[in-house]
């Protein structure tokens, strides 16, 4: 257990102890003067403040990972190693590293404000195996001056990576171990247990402590209203919590696995995460966040509940009380409200085993990519022969929780997606829901869309 | 010399373009006046080494590394940070404001008012008092301990709805057009006639870096690193602001080194940059005060909304013959606090022989009011009449391109729209059907460009440092900013070019008012302001070190040049270095200074009006195509092509950077920006960037420039600003593709997938 909260950064060991545990990386680094990592919305969106951790990659290899060092508590990144813009270097001392270079010479910058963090994210990629699409790759950073172009250019401009190149050869060694963490600091404490039952056992006797997965939900919003949190409980460091196990006919994704990790080891398993992971955030917010975190929030936005909710998914939830199961479709009590108890935690996600005969999931949005749904529908249908056994039609947005159209889904059944079947399911979905207007999409759009996302569905998987 | 004074008999040089779209060379000989002792004038014929290459941003090395100092950045031992508590309500009155008890509360080291009792709220989010303590935590305990009360009057946050907006309704302006015999003659007569309404939502600048800065005394001396594009017009607010605490504009000075953006919203220390000097002069400690995203959102200005009702004419040549134009700018609070009110601005070149009447009002609500941004009035109006022009050619069976064509008064983008439309394939792309039913369409559309402001001398003239130092490097100075633009870069190469150094010899400072006074980076007159005095100074150093090298030689310096790295004379040439050991200790110092533009004449002596080519705008076109999805009614730009008339190219890289910026702000707002206010709280609902969408690197499309380089005779350099003029074509341009894509307009920006939706529909019931 460690009492403080000392990191390696740029390769050097830092102390952070006596720093108020609600400071995030990114006020720590520059409060102390190193202000290379910018700050500009401080909620996830425009990777300004972009920095890289090295993360196990196997057991033996370790790999960059850039993240939001607005949304991760100092604490956080206790024992763990990060680097900055500031500690890249090329294969020489003083030599820039091959990404600043191509950003230079593509004239990456204007004001030059966003340069660090796209220069972070540049930095992972370049290391990654295989290396992300260049786009992809810097879906999390907002440039309000370039216009993007050059900043691509730079980025699919840069060559292998060099032998004898000094960042690549840390990445030979294991990531450092996430451990157990107690401290105080500022009025405020914060723990990190590494085993479920000290993180029950803190749950139960503070059900009020700030309850911490990934934090991109959670530390936006303490960002955004300011509060000084008096106690944090992170449940980043139990291995029971993390990690997908295929237990018979299921599989078991523990609520803080993240959604890197559930595309990387499910994505070719379950096609509907496939689907949607790619359309979910930014890689930077996917590196954090988690499917538990998600669920958690219990936002009628969320994207994982559409797609829980169409492979009939069950919840495992903990508490010192003992275990229990809660199907999907039960845990929505209400507008941002799950069934969760004061005591409880979320422990793990189950999904059948038994794939759809097709899947789909769309995400409607203002704009197509890097944004949150105004509507979201994921649709599970498994076929007897021609016609259909069972079907799901879960929607996000069209209500104060994420919902399912039962009564179309009923109408399926027995019968083939054809022409008929089409209109009959639009027709009972089309009246199911009353959604509400907002900033994303006006309530008549949204009602629309339940129908024509139906319509979608035939379109790409009739057969 | 008779420096200041017109060189007599003046002189000749090339103005314009060789010939570009398989055009013909659009060459003008003009007699123009240099003043004596100034650099001599580039022109069309001049060969450059250094100007127009594809150098590297000169600053992009600290951009790159983090080391680049912006002034969220600074940080000084002892340094408090700062915020304002803002207003709750959007029109009232403070009637009670209490800060004693946030003064007692741990770790705050000052409370002041912002606001006086009795002065009128304008807005949610009016400054109201501000806290400076050691961390934001505490300060935000503090602000909670404020009591401020109100008298709260009822608010109208819509424009639309305010007393003065006209009447509309399904979009359309109810209120009937106001006679006139003549324009009612003329439409009457018109082969065919159209009559519309559009409109454009409130966009906020959204730089990342936001407003504030540090602030810091040494007695009554005040020294502000402030993120702002305009350094010496802070210099001058902060003073008369301070002035009854015995602070003189003399002991002020602003920093601005790097400065993370600004788009029009920065030109002023505002509100925040005043309190943070309060606070730190209160505190008797430096005060750092940035705002966060949702003040910058709510309180830095915006590009305000418009309402544009257009009705015109052509006769059976397609010829313009009546042009009615009005529009209204949901400008907020009162319309004139600092800058640009709701103007919406209108193309000229395509009613030159029309009956034209404009006319504008300004919608007050009780909003945070508007800024200047990018291209002030442009990009609204623009949108409005592109979009007008292709419904009207549309009903006129006329293609848009040649519609432009027929009624475009301006030569130069009559070339550009050839150009441009070969390039981008346009008569394929407008031929090609979409296949009926399909999920699918593509559609092509195109629209113009023109900005009016050249550079500007200033008053009094601006100025630019060069020294040369003995080791041989250079330096350039002034003390406006580079916001971005690369002024930095263009006082490197341009000095350079002078000097015939190579560039890495060259040290460009920007951004510390203790340097020459510029101007404000605006209406892009930033470049070609400064460009000539950054010559002059160049030149003026040079004739210093002629004058060391002639002596040393023993050659008159008149006959010394230099070029390539060399100073002498033809027979003697000097290795710079060696040349520059003459100097001594104390470097070469010199001031230039911005002339006044030049006088143009023709061969007949005449002076050239300002609608001749290359006198005063500056031209652009650009084309868009788009995919549109018929079942969710999301639009993709896939393609889009900016011809543009960018005057001398000084960098090329960065020049380009500026125009592709600007097409994909364009296709921003065009698809995704709007600010969404509670009509209920006066509050913004999306005062993030969560909620406030802005092109993300995977909206980029194909993107093509054509920099279209014009020596424009206007000063030694005849370079021209690059911020507004690619800004104002390609919201239009993309509204005009989707109108060809699904058969409909859409008449309001932003186009989101609700309302191409809407459109379908209303089209399938005809
Ligand atoms: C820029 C950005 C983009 C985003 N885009 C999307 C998007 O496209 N789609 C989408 O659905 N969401 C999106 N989100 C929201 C967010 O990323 C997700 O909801 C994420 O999955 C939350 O996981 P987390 O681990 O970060 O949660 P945290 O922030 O750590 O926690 C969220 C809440 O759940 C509670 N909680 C977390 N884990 C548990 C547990 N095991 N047991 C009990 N309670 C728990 C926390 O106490 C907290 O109240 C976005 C967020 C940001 C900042
Ligand atoms: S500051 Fe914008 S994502 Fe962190
Ligand atoms: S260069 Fe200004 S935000 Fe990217």
């Amino acid at each position: 257990m460690s009492e403080g909260i000392a990191f390696t950064l740029n390769g050097e060991r830092v102390d952070g102890a006596g720093v108020d545990p609600n400071t995030t990386l990114l006020h720590f680094l520059r409060g102390s003067g190193r202000t290379g990592t910018k700050e500009a919305c401080a909620e996830g969106e425009c990777g300004a403040c972009a920095v890289a951790c090295v993360v196990a990659d196997g057991d033996a290899r370790s790999r960059y990972q850039v993240v939001n060092s607005c949304l991760v508590l100092l604490p956080e990144v206790a024992g763990a190693e990060v680097w900055t813009v500031e500690g890249l270097r090329g294969l020489a001392n003083g030599e820039l590293h091959p990404v600043q270079r191509a950003m230079v010479e593509h004239g990456g910058s204007q004001c030059g404000y966003c340069t660090p963090g796209f220069v972070m994210t540049l930095f992972a990629r370049h290391y990654a195996r295989p290396r992300p699409d260049a786009r992809s790759a810097i879906a999390g950073n907002l440039c309000r001056c370039t216009g993007y172009r050059a900043i691509l250019a730079a980025a699919e401009s840069v060559s292998e990576v060099a032998a004898g190149d000094p960042h690549a050869a840390r990445l030979e060694r294991p990531a450092p171990p996430v451990t157990a963490v107690r401290f105080e600091a500022g009025g405020a404490s914060y723990a990190r247990p590494a085993t479920l039952a000290e993180a029950l056992a803190a749950r139960a006797a503070h059900p009020d402590a700030a309850l911490l997965a990934g934090g991109t939900d959670l530390v936006v919003e303490r960002n955004q209203d300011g509060r000084h949190r008096e106690r944090w409980l992170s449940l980043g460091a139990i291995p029971e919590l993390s990690g997908i196990d295929e237990q018979g006919a299921e599989f078991v994704i523990g609520a803080c696995t993240t959604w890197e990790a559930i595309e990387a080891q499910l994505g070719s398993r379950v096609p509907l995460f496939a689907q949607l992971i790619p359309l979910f955030a930014s890689p930077l917010i996917r590196a954090r966040a988690t499917i538990g975190g998600n669920l958690c929030t219990a936002s009628p936005v969320g994207d994982a509940a559409p797609v829980l909710l169409a492979l009939d998914a069950t919840l495992d939830v903990a508490s010192v009380r003992g275990r229990r199961r809660v199907p999907v479709s039960e845990w929505f009590t209400g507008h941002r409200r799950s069934a969760l108890a004061a005591d409880e935690l979320l422990a793990a996600v189950r999904i059948p085993n038994s794939p759809p005969g097709a899947g789909r999931f769309f995400k409607v949005s203002k704009r197509e990519l890097d944004d949150i749904s105004s509507v979201s529908g994921a649709f599970a249908v498994w076929f007897d022969g021609g016609v259909v056994a069972r079907a799901r039609f879960a929607y996000g947005g069209v209500a104060a929780t994420p919902v399912r159209a039962t009564a179309a889904e009923a109408l399926l059944v027995g019968r083939r997606m054809d022409a008929a079947s089409l209109r009959d399911c639009r027709a009972a979905a089309a009246g199911a829901f009353a959604p509400i207007g907002d900033v994303r999409a006006s309530a008549g759009y949204r009602a629309a869309m339940v129908a024509e996302l139906l319509a979608k569905l035939w379109h790409e998987v009739a057969p | 010399m008779n420096a200041g004074q017109p060189v007599p008999d003046g002189v000749e040089i090339t103005v314009g373009y060789r010939g570009i779209g398989g055009r013909p060379d659009r060459l003008e000989t003009r007699t123009v006046d240099p003043k004596e002792g100034d650099a001599p004038p580039w022109d069309a014929n001049t060969k450059h080494t250094f100007v127009g290459s594809d150098h590297d941003r000169v600053d992009g090395l600290a951009k790159a590394t983090g080391r680049a100092k912006y002034s969220y950045d600074m940080t000084f031992p002892g340094m408090l940070h700062g915020m304002v508590v803002r207003s709750t309500i959007a029109r009232g009155k403070l009637t009670a404001l209490d800060l004693d008890e946030a003064k007692q509360m741990p770790g705050i080291a000052a409370v002041i008012a912002l606001k006086e009792v009795g002065k009128r709220v304008r807005f949610v989010g009016d400054a109201i008092a501000a806290i400076a303590g050691v961390d934001h935590h505490r300060v935000r305990d503090a602000a909670e301990r404020i009591k401020a009360a109100y008298e709260a009057q009822e608010h109208v946050v819509d424009a639309l709805q305010s007393a003065e907006a006209p009447v509309v309704s399904g979009g359309v302006i109810e209120d009937p057009w106001p006679e006139h015999a003549d324009l009612d003659k003329a439409l009457a007569a018109a082969k065919t006639a159209h009559d519309a309404t559009y409109r454009t939502e409130v966009q906020t600048h959204s730089s990342l870096e936001t407003h504030g800065g540090v602030a810091k005394w040494t007695g009554n001396d005040l020294e502000m690193w402030c993120s702002t594009q305009a350094t010496f017009g802070v210099r001058g607010e902060l003073a008369e602001a301070l002035k009854e605490r015995g602070v003189k504009a003399a002991s002020v000075t602003v920093h601005a080194e790097f400065v993370g953006g600004g788009f029009g919203s920065k030109f002023g220390a505002g509100i925040e940059g005043l309190a943070c000097c309060l606070l730190a002069w209160e505190a008797k400690a430096p005060v750092k005060l940035m705002l966060d995203r949702f003040e910058e959102h709510t309180t830095t200005g915006n590009r305000p909304s418009a309402l544009i009702q257009i009705r015109a004419g052509v006769d059976a040549d397609g010829k313009l013959t009546a042009w009615d134009w009005r529009s209204f700018g949901g400008c907020g609070f009162n319309g004139r606090e600092r800058g640009s009110g709701g103007n919406a601005a209108m193309p000229d070149y395509y009613t030159r022989d029309a009956k034209v009447r404009r006319d504008h009002k300004d919608l007050a609500a009780d909003t945070d009011p508007a800024r200047p941004m990018r291209a002030p009035g442009h990009p609204q109006g623009w949108f409005g009449a592109e979009l007008f022009l292709d419904e009207l050619a549309a009903k006129a069976g006329l293609d848009p391109l040649e519609f432009r064509l027929r009624n475009d008064a301006e030569t130069i983008r009559q070339d550009q729209w050839r150009l441009g439309a070969e390039k981008f394939g346009w008569a394929a792309l407008r031929a090609r059907k979409n296949e009926a039913g399909a999920r699918f369409v593509r559609g092509t559309g195109l629209a113009s460009a023109r900005w009016g402001q050249n550079g500007n001398p200033g008053r009094p003239p601006h100025g630019i440092t060069c020294r040369i130092h003995q080791d041989g490097t250079v330096e350039s100075r002034t003390g406006a900013q580079d916001i971005g633009t690369g002024l930095k870069t263009v006082l490197t190469l341009l000095t350079a070019e002078e000097l015939g150094v190579d560039p890495r010899h060259v040290k460009a400072t920007a951004g510390h008012t203790s340097d020459p006074s510029g101007p404000a980076a605006g209406g892009s007159t930033t470049t070609p302001s400064l460009a000539p005095a950054v010559r002059h100074a160049a030149f003026l150093a040079k004739a210093q070190l002629a004058e060391l090298v002639g002596k040393h030689l023993g050659v008159d310096p008149a006959e010394i040049v230099c070029g390539g790295g060399t100073i002498g004379s033809a027979a003697k040439p000097m290795p710079w270095a060696e040349a520059c050991k003459l100097i001594g200790p104390n470097p070469i110092e010199a001031r230039g200074q911005r002339f006044a533009n030049y006088e143009q004449r023709d061969a007949d002596k005449k002076v050239i009006p300002a609608t001749r080519p290359f006198s005063s705008t500056q031209c652009g076109c650009q084309f868009a195509e788009v995919e549109v999805d018929t079942w969710t009614g999301l639009v993709r730009v896939v393609r889009m092509l900016g011809v543009q008339d960018c005057g001398l190219v000084i960098a090329k890289k960065l020049a380009e950077s500026q125009v592709l910026g600007a097409m994909i702000q364009g296709l921003s707002y065009a698809l995704h920006e709007q600010r969404i206010m509670d009509a209920t709280s006066g509050r913004m609902l999306n005062g993030d960037f969560l909620r406030y969408k802005i092109a993300g690197p995977r909206d980029l499309p194909e993107l093509e420039v054509v920099m279209h380089s014009i020596a424009n005779g206007h000063d030694n350099v005849s370079a021209s600003g690059l911020g507004e003029p690619p800004s104002v074509a390609a919201p239009a341009a993309v509204a005009n593709a989707v109108f060809h894509a699904i058969g409909v307009p859409i008449r309001h920006l932003p186009i989101t997938p609700d309302k191409v939706l809407a459109a379908l529909e209303a089209k399938k019931k005809g």
